[in-house]
């Protein structure tokens, strides 16, 4: 990106001079760091590949115009906060589609069931990034089992067990109290444990 | 993150995780760096387009502020209109009509003739 001289205001409008590529780069290197667990934890929660993208996209937008000048110590709850958000944004305007979608699909699927029992057979093209490992199974069994926690009880599982943040930071991150970190993370843990104990 | 006190169920779980990051696909990782390289490129610019308004903005408002204490300040300039300057601008106006000229020149006589009017009928 070159730089650009605006005649008539005098202004250097510069994104990429040799201060600003300094001035961002530990940002870099934080998003860098951290963007594959953000798509993660978004396509956990949205299943869907490109939804993901966009949220990690606006969560990075979002992070770096709001909390871009903070200090690096507080970047990663503050990004993860922005990325919370994003998802409950998501949530929210898929809820009502999605109450439809069950509805309308529940129907279909009954139709469809009593026709042709092929179509009750599981759908293995879309097994999601885990199941292209070499443990296929336990790596199905555990995305389909925190698919299947409740939203909050999956941010705080993966903010505080996969991603490492303390207890106070998970709550920064999901905006409530410590205590609700606690209770949260005490449930998924209880319901992780039972569907996966097996594949140890 | 291994960490002895964790039960290996979720030792395993997050080592899963950890391999499903590493194992995403070339096209994923090509949209989130351009993504990233997105929100970062907008970071410098934007402030400094907000600085340049505030310095324009800084300026205009020192011009006014200058302009109005210069005209408050100005010697001699009374404060507030007084009711002198209506009479003033109503004689400007008399000298200003030519029918009245001769009458400027000749106020010496006029009064002197007032007062010889005055004294005969006293």
């Amino acid at each position: 990106m070159a730089a650009t001289l605006y005649p008539m205001t005098g202004f250097e409008f510069v994104s990429d001079s040799a201060p600003a590529r300094d001035a961002t780069r530990p940002l870099e290197a934080f998003l860098r760091g951290v963007e594959r667990r953000a798509w993660r934890v978004a396509e956990l929660a949205t299943g869907q590949r490109e939804d993901a993208l966009d949220l990690v996209q606006e969560a990075m937008l979002g992070f770096v115009s709001r909390y871009g000048e903070r200090t690096p110590e507080e970047w990663s709850p503050l990004f993860w906060r922005v990325l919370d958000s994003r998802i409950h944004d998501w949530y929210r305007r898929h809820s009502v589609r999605s109450r439809w979608t069950a509805w309308l699909g529940r129907r279909d699927a009954d139709d469809e069931e009593s026709a042709d029992p092929l179509l009750a057979i599981a759908d293995g093209a879309e097994p999601g990034p885990l199941a292209r490992l070499a443990d296929r199974e336990a790596g199905s069994a555990l995305d389909a089992a925190l698919r299947a926690l409740p939203l909050r009880q999956r941010q705080a599982f993966l903010l505080r067990m996969w991603e490492g943040l303390d207890v106070a930071q998970t709550a920064t991150a999901m905006r409530c109290s410590e205590g609700s970190v606690k209770t949260h993370l005490s449930r998924a843990l209880s319901r992780l444990r039972e569907q996966l104990e097996s594949y140890q | 993150m291994n960490r002895p006190d964790r039960e290996p169920w979720l030792e395993r779980s997050l080592a899963l995780l950890d391999q499903s990051v590493d194992a995403i696909d070339a096209s994923t990782l090509s949209r989130l760096a351009r993504a990233r390289q997105h929100a970062l490129a907008r970071r410098p610019a934007q402030r400094r387009v907000w600085i340049g308004f505030g310095a324009i903005g800084v300026a205009a408002a020192l011009v006014l502020a200058f302009g109005i204490a210069r005209q408050v300040a100005k010697p001699g300039m009374p404060a507030a209109p007084v009711a002198a300057a209506g009479t003033q601008a109503d004689g400007d106006d008399i000298a200003a009509d030519d029918d009245n000229a001769e009458l400027v020149e000749d106020l010496d006589f006029y009064a002197w003739l007032d007062a010889r009017q005055t004294d005969d009928r006293g």
